[in-house]
Parts: C-alpha cells; structure tokens; sequence
C-alpha cells in the first residue's frame, strides 16, 4: 500500500514537476520579444522636428532614430550608450569619453569623435541646455573614438548631465553639423539617414505620420534596458506615430482596433478601456507634477509669512481628488526635481502638513492687507479643476484671490512678467536634473526662486563637484531645505501618466512610462 | 459681364492685401512669443533674443509685415517656424487635399439632403396645414441644426464606427492610395459636416417653394397639363434657386469654419487642423499664409456664386 502510495506521490511530483518546468519555460518565452510586425501609436501632439539639441517633446520618438552619450537609468545614473566609457581628471578638470566602435549612421557613413564635436559645436550655440554645460571651455577630438572636455572649474556630474534625452547632445553627422550651423535642421535632412538609433525614419508629415522601420545594422548597448539607459531592441518591423489631439477620438481609435497605443488617456476614461477585454491599461510609477509657483520677487508674496499661509492651507489629497480615481493621482509635496524624487517617501511627512488655523494665524501676522491676489493658469481640464481648489482654499484663509486663466502661450509668456501675476499654475514632469536649480541665472522661465542665496549656492556646488556620494545626498538635503524655508514652490502631487495599449502589445512597463516615455525601442507585439 | 469680372477680381486683390493685413496684425496682436516654443523652461532671456533673431522677430512690425508681404507678391508664402522649415504653400496644399474633398463632400450631402426635405416639406404643407410630414422634416431639420458639429460627430464615432464598425474612427487614407478607403474615411466627417448645415438650405428651399408654388405660372403649368414632377422641378424648384445657391455658398464658408473642429475630431490632416495647431504654437507664417488662402478661396466662391446667378436666371445683367 505504501509502496503504492509513494509511486503515485512519485508521479504526481514528476509530473508537478514536468508541468512546472514547461509553463515556467513558457512564462520565459513569453517574456521573450517576438520580432516583426507594426506598430501604429497615438498620442496628442504631432511630431514638429527631430532636432534633440532644441528641447522637443516627445523625445522616446525622437530616440528611435537620434541618440546621445549617456542615459539615465532607475537609478537616475549616467550609463554609456555611445559613449562606452569615460573617465575625469583628479582635479574634475578634464572628462574624456571613450565612444563605442562600428556605430553607423543610417547611410552607412560610420560615427566618430568628429561628429560628436561637431554636434556639440552646434549644442553649445544653440542647444536649449547649452547653459548646464558652462562650464566646458573647449572640446576636441583625440582620435576617431576619442573626444576630450576641458573645464574652467571642476564639474562632477558631466556624464549625468549629458543624459537628459530631450534638449541634451544628440550627434548628428558632422556634414549636416556644418551645413546647418545654428539655424534649424531641414525636413529632408531628417529622411537622410542622418541618425544612429535603432529604426531609421522612413517617412514624416509633421502633423501627420512618421513611420520608423528597423534599422538591421544597429549597433548599441546590450546591458539590461531601465529607463532611458541600456539595450534597445528593435523588435518592431514598423512603428507608425499619428498623433490624435482629442482624447475621445483617442480612445474610439484604440477601441476600434486603428491603433495599438494610446496616450495620454485621461483618467475618467480609465474604467471604460478596462472594461473592454481587449485592451489593457498601464499606469505610471512617477507623474507629471502638480504644483504652484509663489512670486517671492514682487507683489504679497513678497512676505514670507504669507507663503508659509499658503503651504498651510492647502490640502493636496483634496485637490488631486478631483482627477480621477485613486491611482491617476498621487500626493507628492517634495520638489520635483529627480533627484530629490527618489527620496520622497521620507520628505512628505518631515516637511509638508497642512494646518488652516495656522495658516490664519499667519495671514493675520503677516503685512497682508486683503490685496488682489493674482492666480495665472493656463485653461485645461486639469489646471482648471485644481486651480478652483487652490482659489477656494485660499479664499477661505482670508485671501482676496482671482484666477486668470489664458492659453498655453499667453501663460507662458504671462510668467516672465513678474509684475503681471502672484501665483502661477505649473506641471511637469520629474526629469529635471540638479543642474535646473543653477543659481547663476535669476530669470530663466521667470522662476523667482526666493531660495538662491549664498547658503544654496554652496550646496548647489557641492552637488556638482563632489564624486562622494554621501557628500552629495547631504548637499541635496541641505539644498531641500532651503527650498521649503524659502516657500515659493507649493507641491502637490503627481499626475499619472495613462497608456492605452491592445492586448497584443507587449514590453510595456510602469516605470517604462515614467515622465511620459514609452520605450517603443524594447516593445513587441503578438 | 467680363468687365463686371474684372471689376470684381480688382476688388478681390484690394481684398486679398486687407486679409494679409488683418491676418499679420491679429498673430501681432495676439499675447505670445513664438521664441518661447524653441527653447526650454530653463532658458535665458538671452537665449530666446537669440531665437527671436534668428526668427526675424526681433524686427518692427512694419519690417516684418514688408518682408512677408513682398514673398507673398513672389508667391513664397514663407517657411513654418516647426515641421521642419517647409515651404507654407507646400504644408497648406498638402493640407487641402484632405480638406478640399471634405468641404465638398460635405456640401454635397448637405445639398443632396436639404432639397428633398425643403420641396417635400413645402409641398406637403401646401396640401395640408399640418401635415406629419411636414413636422418630421421640420423637426428632423432642427435637431440637426441644434447640435454642435463636435458632439454630432463623437455620437457618429460612437455608434458607428466603434458600436458597428462600418466606418473608420478616425485618420484618413489618399485617394491615391485606395480610393474606396478615402471615401470611407471622409464619409462620416461629411456627414458630420453637413447634416447641421442641411437644415439651413432645407428652410430656405421650403418657404422659398412654398413662395413658387402659389404663383400663377404654376397653376398655368399646371393646368397645360404638364406633369406635376416637370412643374417643382423645372418651374417651380429652378426658380427657387437664386436664394438656394446663396445659401449653399453661405454653408461651404461655414463648412470651411466647421472643418476646423471636425478636422481634429476625426483625426484628419486638413489644413483647418494646420490653422488651428499652428495657433497653438504661434506659428506666424503658416497662420498669415493659410489664411490669405482660404481668404482668397472664399472671394473666389463669391465670384462663381455670382456668375452662377445668372444661369439660373438669365435675366440678371451684370453692368
């Protein structure tokens, strides 16, 4: 009886076994991408140019095709992409960066270091973040996989700040370099095998289409995709990108099987794509940020009392309610520079509760005397429901409030004149490197930032000169504080960005769609 | 009839220099700085002076209306700003190969629904004061024309295209790549467009029968002999189409106003979709040209529409 029950045990555990192995074999080569087939995604805006020295959006798109040194990865740490290597000087004076070999462009013409020099020629007159790289003197090339940075003044996180994908150094060959010089890039120049990327840009009607096929002789990185960094593989014969600026059109097209993804999809309609069984729906890990801007420089805010009113007073779970369920919206009351997102957890409860009788209190001792506050926003759905929270609840703490509300440009525009507004609506994603909290310009975007003193100056440069990571986390702490002291960024929370896809895509991450970015480089469909 | 042509194309240029005015003064006019849209959150005032220069931005007004004008004159309409420096006359007839098919489409089904309607309505309510009919049409007529074109064409989307899939959602196919394909991409945007205007053209062609059909040329037809369908058409309905054909040029200037939201809607690459992102971007030169275009395409309508008068009734003179 024994004998036979052992047998049967025996069976069963073999077979356990057996099946086990077969569907985790299974679940590995499910993991596995599938090579070809096309890939048709939609988001809201068209694709205008392909130049990555201005700052465009959708850069994911723009990477198919262009691509730079470094790339963040989770981590936010620089890693090479065609850029292999790279090594300082003990004085942090000089950086020299070693570039990967038999990369061609998409004409077949192989990149080298002259190309590379070239590019940053053009980025350093013209780039939108040409300014981070102040600090570079002059550049030069030491042999065709060689180029060589010499600085005025130590300068630590050069690799990171070659990073940032939109507005940082792509290369682009050396002839369209000295064909272009500072002036745009032309349309035909961007159908001309001019990138490096792992898809070539076959066809493009701005506006209208740009499809991407693989490119069969791409030479890249083969270390572990995460985030901007690592490998790319293009397992897509063809991506297709149609923009589609209304979201119910959007979301019919998705449901109607005319493209594979979608984006953004607004939270309100979260609940209808998942109720269609064929569609799935992947929600960031970090959104786009919330947050006001207070005018420190002119007008009451000038007061410091009344900024630290209007961090009291408001109620960030309030207002992010009203975007949509619970997962399109997260509290989030740190700055939103990315450096300080990775520890958020920990600054939330240290710095931000809110409290409306203090926020009384402090309206009442401070010089406030029931003066126009102006509240500039630029009308859309979601600054619009936001905005009215604020406005309540500063209304209700005795502030004499009106929101102005304008397009895009105007308001844009609106926040350069530090005299026209008091508090200004602000999004944006969590990107922005350390480098954004320079203290040597004052009017960049109109960001009065009461925070720039000598005390940040100091930290803001240990950040940027010291290779000791410890050192670097109490900067950025020390620089943290400085922001909350000074009061004049109210932080609210973090949007979710909202994909759409069709079942048969896969490669999609949470993380993948951080700060709007899809790797359509690692994506695959059934 | 040539010198009334030549008077009226005089007239039309005197026209085309006010709409290039007016067209440069409002971008002028209108708060934003296309230089914000080139460079970052980050950057400097220098920075966007740079951009502004490299724009021709940083010139006077009058310097810069001088410039584009004398392309204008040259036939170079100038280069967008974005979407890669091309050509504005390239970018717009590109454009126009999407949304000319679509403001006819839309004419034409307009056209092809509202005069039914109009002569049936008229004539069921000359027989009877309160016909069913009637009100049916009348009622069908008035809801199209209560509903905005947006909502009309999500509710299309809706249930015709997602619930039964007979027509694509969205996009648009060339006819040159399959025919077929491009109707059915334009047909409900068409629709969409047209069944609100059609209510327009229906009343005028209803009261405008109803007009016709008590005049004595028709009880004299009539009592010839002659067929009762030979009399609305020919008699009664010809007669009828002086105001018609104002009305349908009125609905096509509409129709080219409604393609702008329809056109993003649907998710078609006209060039009311061009107007309405270049707005948004501040893109001076696709704006000032594109509207002196569609400004002069509207003259010209004027024209034809004028010309066409005559044919209905040959006894307007044009000295």
């Amino acid at each position: 009886m024994r004998t036979k029950r052992n047998l049967i045990l025996t069976v069963f555990l073999i077979s356990a076994l057996l099946l086990g192995g077969a569907i985790t074999s299974l679940g590995v080569m499910a993991e596995e991408g599938q090579y070809g087939g096309t890939l048709t995604f939609a988001d809201q805006e068209p694709i205008v140019s392909f130049d990555l020295h201005s700052e465009m959006r959708l850069e994911e798109l723009l990477m198919l095709v262009y691509e730079g040194l470094t790339y963040y990865d989770e981590e936010f740490v620089a890693r090479p992409h065609l850029a292999t290597d790279w090594e300082a000087s003990d004085d942090l004076m000089t950086w020299t960066f070693y570039l990967r070999e038999g990369v061609e462009f998409h004409d077949g013409t192989p990149m080298t270091a002259d190309d590379v020099i070239a590019s940053f020629d053009r980025f350093m007159e013209m780039g939108s973040r040409a300014w981070e790289f102040e600090r570079v003197e002059s550049w030069e090339a030491i042999d065709d996989h060689t180029v060589r940075f010499y600085l005025n003044e130590p300068w630590a996180v050069m690799p990171e700040s070659f990073a940032l994908p939109g507005g940082g150094l792509a290369v682009y060959p050396e002839w369209l370099m000295d064909e272009v010089g500072t002036g745009e890039i032309g349309y035909d120049n961007f159908l001309a095998g001019t990138g490096t990327g792992p898809y070539t840009l076959e066809e493009w009607e701005p506006g209208e289409v740009a499809r991407f096929v693989r490119n069969e002789n791409y030479v890249g990185p083969e270390y572990e995709a995460g985030l901007h960094a690592g490998e790319r593989k293009a397992y897509l014969d063809e991506i297709i990108y149609r923009p589609i600026e209304d979201p119910a059109t959007r979301i019919s097209a998705l449901l109607a099987g005319e493209v594979d993804v979608i984006r953004p999809v607004p939270s309100d309609d979260l609940e209808r794509l998942r109720q269609d069984e064929n569609i799935e729906v992947v929600i960031s890990e970090i959104g786009e940020r919330v947050y006001f801007k207070l005018n420190p420089n002119e007008g009451v805010f000038t007061d410091p009392l009344l900024r630290k009113a209007v961090r009291a007073a408001v109620n960030p779970e309030e207002m992010l309610s009203v975007l949509g369920p619970d997962e399109a919206w997260r509290v989030n009351t740190t700055p939103r520079y990315t450096v300080f997102q990775q520890y958020w957890d920990d600054y939330t409860d240290r710095y931000f509760p809110m409290n409306v009788e203090l926020a009384e209190y402090l309206v009442e001792e401070s010089d406030y005397d029931g003066e126009e506050v102006r509240l500039v926003y630029a009308s859309d759905t979601t600054d619009d429901r936001v905005t009215i929270m604020l406005i309540e609840a500063l209304q209700d703490i005795g502030l004499n409030v009106r929101g102005i509300s304008s397009d895009h440009s105007t308001w844009f525009e609106t926040k350069f004149e530090l005299d026209q507004w008091d508090i200004s609506h602000s999004s944006g994603g969590p990107e922005v490197p350390v480098a954004y909290l320079d203290a040597s310009s004052r009017t960049r975007a109109g960001d009065p930032w009461s925070w720039r003193d000598a005390e940040f100056e100091y930290w803001f440069n240990e950040t940027q000169t010291t290779l000791d990571h410890e050192e670097y986390l109490n900067a950025v702490d020390n620089m943290f504080r400085l922001m909350y002291e000074g009061n004049s960024e109210i932080w609210i929370g973090d949007e979710m960005y909202i994909v759409g896809t069709a079942d048969h895509v896969r490669g999609l991450t949470p993380f993948d769609i951080t700060s709007k970015t899809i790797f359509l480089r690692n994506v695959w469909v059934e | 009839m040539y010198s009334y042509i030549i008077r009226r194309v005089l007239t039309g240029i005197l026209t085309f220099l006010l709409v290039g005015i007016i067209a440069f003064t409002l971008m002028r006019l209108t708060p934003g700085d296309p230089a914000h849209f080139f460079v970052s959150e980050r950057a400097t005032e220098a920075q966007i002076e740079q951009v502004r220069e490299r724009l021709g931005l940083d010139r006077t007004p009058v310097e810069q209306f001088g410039i584009w004008f004398s392309g204008v004159l040259r036939g170079d309409l100038g280069q967008s700003m974005y979407m890669g420096n091309r050509p504005v006359t390239t970018l717009f007839f590109r454009r126009a190969l999407v949304s000319i098919p679509l403001i006819l489409l839309g004419t034409f089904f307009s056209v092809i629904l509202a005069i039914p309607i109009g002569v049936i309505s008229a004539l069921k309510r000359k027989i009877k004061k309160n016909s069913i009919v009637d009100k049916v049409l009348t009622f069908f007529v008035l809801f199209g024309i209560s509903m905005p074109d947006f909502w009309f064409g999500l509710l299309l989307i809706f249930f015709i295209s997602v619930g039964l899939g007979w027509f694509p959602a969205q996009g648009y196919v060339r006819p040159t790549e399959n025919i077929i394909e491009a109707f059915r991409h334009l047909a409900l945007p068409a629709i969409a467009l047209g069944y609100p205007r059609a209510a327009l053209i229906a009343r005028m062609v209803r009261s405008r029968m109803l007009e016709v059909l008590s005049l004595d040329y028709i009880r004299t037809a009539r009592s010839k002999g002659i067929r009762e369908m030979s009399v609305i058409i020919k008699h009664a309905l010809k007669n009828t189409m002086i105001e018609v054909l104002s009305t349908i040029q009125i609905t096509i200037v509409s129709i080219i106003g409604g393609i702008v939201v329809i056109e993003t809607v649907f998710n078609l690459p006209g060039f009311g979709r061009l107007i309405v992102d270049s707005i948004g971007r501040r893109d001076y030169p696709v704006i000032q040209g594109s509207l002196l275009i569609v400004g002069m395409g509207i003259v010209i309508l004027s024209l034809l529409t004028d010309i066409l008068y005559g044919v209905f009734d040959p006894r307007i003179k044009y000295d």
